[in-house]
């Protein structure tokens, strides 16, 4: 690409990235900088080492916009997200494009071998002939990408593009055989097609990962879990830390909840709840809270008269960006939460079940305390949802049901449960990788059927599903939980470690137990009956060199964002980048302001042809004719300037010129002859111009010289 | 650094790939526009990019991008158009310089021709697998295994100096009607020194959005163009060498009548033109007495060129022979003879200035000169010696330095000629290492081959 795209055309599509990602002034201000070089006579005269610089200064503000967003929180795995800022990192470059005097920049720019391999052919006295691009088109490929990675309206987005887009096919095309009636055409033909292209992508997408939703994947959300029952192959998790626990007071909990779910369907564990007036349309309620001092505050879900000084356990962790309410890890009882810095930026809020989730933390890495009490304050007594079993699965569950006996009405429902536990840990086998043959779609509901009575091998989604909706048959009120289990400590620090290979499915079921007085009181309890083996097998090797240089690194990278997090040291870091950033900035201007160069925005300032001389019929030829010779310049004679016209005819018979010199000899004497002016010779040139007008039309364009 | 000798079996197949790779690269080149291949590069871009909470933006990109491929790969395919064109070419052109020529097309299609251009296709510069497998780029030694083993930096420079000419796309022919003609201008740049034959035209007919384009062959002539070596701008020449009883004089003058200035008179001797008899100094002796004149004689220089330069020096040579064209082009051969020496296949001489072959021969003859495979110094040494006796100097110019070219000055030198010695190198410390080696008995003014006409502007040291 050797052409530069017309005036204002990079601008607008900065404007149209800033609409849509929600940077709007950055797109102006960036759009005006860009587009301020028709309007300023500022150049530079940049030599190739300047355009190397440029780019490795983008490189620069590349790697420092990543290293902001790095310390935001955001993961190493997520660095192509930084694309979206592509508009601006690349900017410098484009700047130094536009700025300079060069019309193009060597291709080798972008390349450090490339560079490396030219400088040595040089040295060698080979001959070189690089290529050489103009980066106006890629620059505004580059903000098309960008605005479609974080575009958040689907028709704006679409309505920008195709503008942008058109424009850009217009003004590339319009100089090089441009054809109005197919480029319409073609252009709405593309416009409709790729509607309806863009459509079919979303249908095979749909149709080929089996969302339901864009990028549901398989996520854990406060209120839906996706499990992996049904599907095949080896389950692949994660030896990545998710949480780090310490306890400061009292016992360690075994098991810590993320969330908790009362409805199963199709391999999918829901939440699902009855309108009630005290909490919002999502079952969700906001917390109480309790002022411990001025600097603190604490939340909890239930009024709680005294709450002792200090919390039990001390919780930090990632969460997960792409879901906007996070359900936490929370031991059983929770009692009352300290998130801490965190409350300016985030809020919690909890459920009927329990389950508590945090709200747009700018953070992805927090940090809270946790008190415990001795009962649940925040889940609701069993419903109606808490003994549903799917039909599809009644079958299977009623013959294992008979086979243990649970419907034994007196059996109480810990001896059901122990029965389960035996019924599992005897028969069944832990694994995660599943080679049963592969269920159709459409009948994944056999799979936990399949399980109990056929394959008898699965993992702890298999066996706690399996086990509520068994203890649900045996009218035992049961919900699924997902959370971790609390088994590795890391004795160096003192701190309790929750990897991906610790993420753990369990039951939490009601049970009813007499009380000293002799009354029936409930109460929910978590029950794990996968089989224990779970563990070892899930342990992994965690000593590993790489493992271990792995969690240092992400210690090293949550502890520097909690320490950053806090508001004294947010203030430090804030005036430590602007410093170097101010800095940085000044020197370049300063530099720039030392090498630059004035030009006239006009080269040749245009004729302006005085009020009180006559006007001749080839005076209104000027206009048409300065498209396609460029425009007249002062001290320029029109004859002498429309002669510039007859070259451009191409044909034998140089009938254009022919007429141009019989206009031009005419208009000589009307214009400095008054007493050679005759109304037949006014007649005469009247009829040459409108012939040369339609002549002048059907010419070529003089091409642009760079 | 080691020498690598690949197999010719692994030589071969790495032939045909790059010989392959090439043809599909000319192919899609000619078809792929601008546009298209910042349209190709975006699609691993869009692909790359797959974030989660914006989906329907990227598949708008991604829809919008194969669209616009697609209609207009379809679009370009589906164009149809018939033209017959007739080029006016100049007879000469120089190496390197821009050349204009002009085209006359006649749409001959059933309908109406627009946006639309013509281009004129170079010739095949892939080189052949003998010269592939046998040639060596300058410098090569230099390079790292990896390219020495792949030879990929051979192929690019064996098509850069097989490359007769470059040029661009004409600018987009007006409407044309059926039947209708228009002229246009078209150039090019030779790139060397020869002959060029125009005979593959093309009409492209790019999609209305200028992605893709398709090359149709328009009828033309096959037209033949004769590039002439690229010349430098010499110094005012202070060449060597006196006024001597050459052949040639007036008797080579291409006027006729009396010329020269009077010195004396003398008696008559037979054979005397009886126009030169003085009638009075015959009358007051009684004798017949003659007018004797100075003869006028024109200074005669020879021009050797030294064609014994290898393959992989042929950047040197092209220089030499550049350097040679100059020297015929900037000696005034109004008032001098330039006789041009040098071995292909045999001697050759060939003389041109006053009342001889016009220079411009001289020039068509250098555009035509090749290297020699077999250094036969011996043999340019008679031809040149067969002519001291004519020549008032003599203009050496060699390719590089060895006792060969020493001992050819040597020999000239002795037998009286008057020499200027000028050698192309391409590393100017080997060359002046060399001549340490081989000293030449006259000064001789190094050129190297990337910055001869700096070297020319330069006093020899």
């Amino acid at each position: 690409m050797s052409t530069s795209p017309p005036r204002l055309l990079a601008g607008a599509t900065l404007i149209f990235w800033g609409g849509l990602t929600e940077h709007t002034m950055l797109g102006l201000i960036a759009a005006i900088i860009l587009e301020a070089r028709a309007w300023v006579g500022l150049r530079w005269d940049f030599k190739r080492d300047a355009y190397i610089k440029a780019w490795q200064f983008c490189i620069l503000c590349g790697a420092f916009i990543s290293i902001l967003a790095w310390m935001n929180g955001m993961k190493v795995g997520e660095i192509h997200t930084m694309f979206v800022w592509a508009p601006l990192i690349v900017l410098p470059l484009e700047l130094a494009q536009r700025y300079g005097n060069a019309s193009n920049i060597q291709l080798n720019t972008f390349s450090f071998f490339a560079r490396k391999k030219m400088k040595r052919d040089l040295e060698q006295g080979r001959n070189i002939y690089p290529r050489k691009i103009n980066t106006g088109y890629p620059y505004i490929a580059v903000a098309i990408l960008a605005t479609a990675m974080a575009s958040r309206n689907e028709l704006y987005h679409f309505i920008g593009l195709s503008l942008v887009i058109g424009a850009c096919l217009f003004a590339y095309m319009r100089k090089s055989g441009f054809r109005p009636w197919a480029w319409a055409s073609a252009f709405l033909l593309v416009i409709f097609l790729s509607y309806i292209g863009q459509w079919g992508m979303f249908k095979l997408y749909y149709s080929y990962t089996g969302a339901e939703e864009p990028a549901a994947g398989h996520r854990t959300s406060a209120n839906e879990s996706r499990t992996s029952i049904g599907r095949l192959g080896k389950l692949k998790l994660s030896p990545r830390i998710f949480w780090r626990m310490k306890v400061t007071e009292g016992n360690t909990p075994k098991l810590l909840r993320t969330a908790t779910y009362n409805l199963y369907s199709r391999a999918r564990w829901l939440h699902k709840h009855d309108i009630d007036e005290n909490r919002d349309d999502e079952d969700y309620i906001d917390p109480t809270d309790i002022d411990v001092s001025r600097e603190r505050q604490i939340t909890t879900f239930k009024e709680i008269a005294d709450l002792p000084e200090y919390s039990n356990i001390d919780l930090l962790g990632e969460l997960d960006e792409g879901i906007k309410a996070n359900p936490i890890p929370l031991p059983h009882f929770t009692l009352a939460i300290d998130i801490g810095d965190l409350e300016t930026e985030a809020s919690i809020d909890c459920n009927s079940l329990g389950t508590v989730r945090m709200h747009n933390s700018d953070y992805s890495v927090v940090e809270y305390s946790v008190w415990i009490g001795k009962e649940s304050t925040t889940e609701i007594l069993p419903t109606n949802y808490d003994l549903e079993t799917p039909a599809q699965e009644l079958e299977s569950l009623r013959r294992i049901c008979h086979r243990l006996d649970l419907y034994n009405k007196n059996l109480t429902t810990r001896e059901k449960i122990r029965k389960i536990r035996r019924f599992f840990n005897t028969e069944f086998k832990y694994t995660t990788h599943l080679t049963t043959a592969k269920i159709e779609r459409g009948k994944r509901q056999s799979a936990i059927g399949i399980f109990l009575e056929t394959t008898r091998a699965g993992h702890c989604e298999y066996f706690a599903t399996s086990a509520a909706l068994l203890l649900r048959e045996a009218n035992v009120p049961a919900r699924y939980c997902v959370g971790f289990s609390v088994n590795e400590l890391n004795t160096d620090r003192d701190e309790w470690l929750m990897r991906g290979t610790h993420a753990h499915a369990w039951c939490r079921v009601w049970i009813e137990e007499k009380n000293k007085s002799g009354q029936l009181k409930g109460h929910w309890e978590d029950v794990d009956l996968t089989p224990a083996a779970w563990e070892s097998i899930e342990g992994g090797n965690t000593h590993l060199w790489k493992q271990k240089l792995a969690d240092w690194w992400q210690r090293l990278r949550e502890d520097f964002l909690i320490w950053r997090t806090r508001e004294t040291n947010k203030t430090k870091v804030y005036i430590v980048v602007v410093v170097i950033v101010t800095l940085l900035l000044l020197w370049i201007s300063w530099r720039l302001w030392q090498t630059r160069q004035r030009r006239s925005l006009r080269k040749n300032p245009r004729y302006q042809r005085p009020n009180d001389s006559a006007v001749t019929p080839l005076h209104k030829l000027e206009r048409l004719a300065a498209k396609k010779i460029g425009s007249r310049t002062e001290g320029t004679p029109l004859g002498e300037w429309l002669q510039g016209i007859g070259k451009l005819d191409d044909s034998t018979e140089h009938q254009l010129e022919d007429e141009l010199s019989r206009a031009i000899e005419l208009h000589s004497v009307i214009r400095f002859d008054p007493e050679g002016s005759t109304p037949e010779k006014n007649h005469e040139l009247r009829e040459l111009c409108v012939s040369l007008r339609k002549r002048i039309k059907d010419l070529p364009s003089k091409p642009n010289r760079a | 650094m080691a020498d690598i000798h690949p197999s010719p079996y692994y030589l071969r197949l790495i032939y045909r790939i790059y010989h392959r790779n090439s043809a599909l690269a000319h192919f899609l080149t000619h078809r792929v526009r601008p546009a298209g291949i910042l349209l190709v590069l975006l699609i691993p871009s869009a692909w790359i990019l797959m974030p989660t909470h914006a989906l329907g933006p990227i598949f708008q990109v991604r829809g919008l991008i194969f669209i616009l491929l697609g209609v207009s790969l379809l679009w370009a395919f589906t164009r149809r158009a018939r033209v017959k064109a007739t080029r006016e070419l100049p007879r000469l052109a120089t190496a390197g310089e821009p050349m204009h020529y002009r085209i006359k097309v006649r749409n001959t299609g059933r309908k109406t021709l627009s946006g639309s251009n013509l281009l004129d296709m170079p010739p095949d510069n892939r080189p052949s697998f003998q010269l592939f497998s046998r040639s060596r780029e300058p410098g090569e030694e230099t390079r790292n295994a990896f390219d020495r083993t792949f030879g990929y930096y051979r192929w690019e420079w064996l098509q850069k100096t097989l490359t007769l000419f470059t040029n661009k796309p004409s600018p987009p022919l007006p409407r044309l009607r059926t039947g209708e003609e228009t002229n246009l201008t078209l150039s090019l740049v030779p790139k060397k020194r020869g002959v060029i034959i125009l005979k593959d035209l093309r009409l492209c007919l790019p999609d209305p959005f200028g992605i893709f384009q398709r090359c149709r062959i328009a009828e033309s002539d096959r037209d033949k163009l004769i590039v002439l070596p690229h010349r430098y701008r010499l110094p005012l020449l202070d060449l060597p060498g006196s006024a001597r009883f050459q052949l040639g004089g007036e008797a080579a003058s291409s006027t006729i009548g009396q010329s020269g200035d009077f010195t004396s008179v003398r008696e008559y001797r037979p054979g005397d033109p009886l126009r030169h008899i003085h009638w009075k100094s015959w009358a007051r002796t009684g004798k017949p007495i003659v007018k004797e004149y100075e003869d006028v004689f024109f200074p005669r220089y020879g021009l050797v060129l030294d064609t014994f330069a290898p393959a992989e020096d042929a950047n040197m040579f092209e220089e030499a022979v550049s350097v040679a064209a100059s020297f015929a082009a900037s000696i005034d051969t109004r008032e001098t003879l330039l006789d041009l020496m040098f071995i292909r296949d045999e001697a050759f001489v060939f003389s041109a200035g006053r009342g001889e072959e016009r220079i411009d021969k001289m020039l068509e003859i250098l555009a035509g000169v090749n290297c020699e495979p077999t250094a036969d110094f011996d043999a340019l040494q008679q031809l040149v010696l067969k002519y001291r006796d004519d020549l008032t100097a003599c203009i050496c110019i060699f390719t590089g330095w060895c006792e060969q070219r020493r001992d050819t000055v040597t020999r000239l030198q002795r037998a009286g000629m008057e020499l200027k010695i000028i050698s192309v190198c391409s590393n100017l410390d080997e060359a002046k290492k060399n001549h340490l080696l081989y000293p030449s008995p006259t000064p001789v003014h190094w050129l190297r081959a990337d910055r001869v006409q700096q070297d020319l502007m330069t006093r020899p040291s």
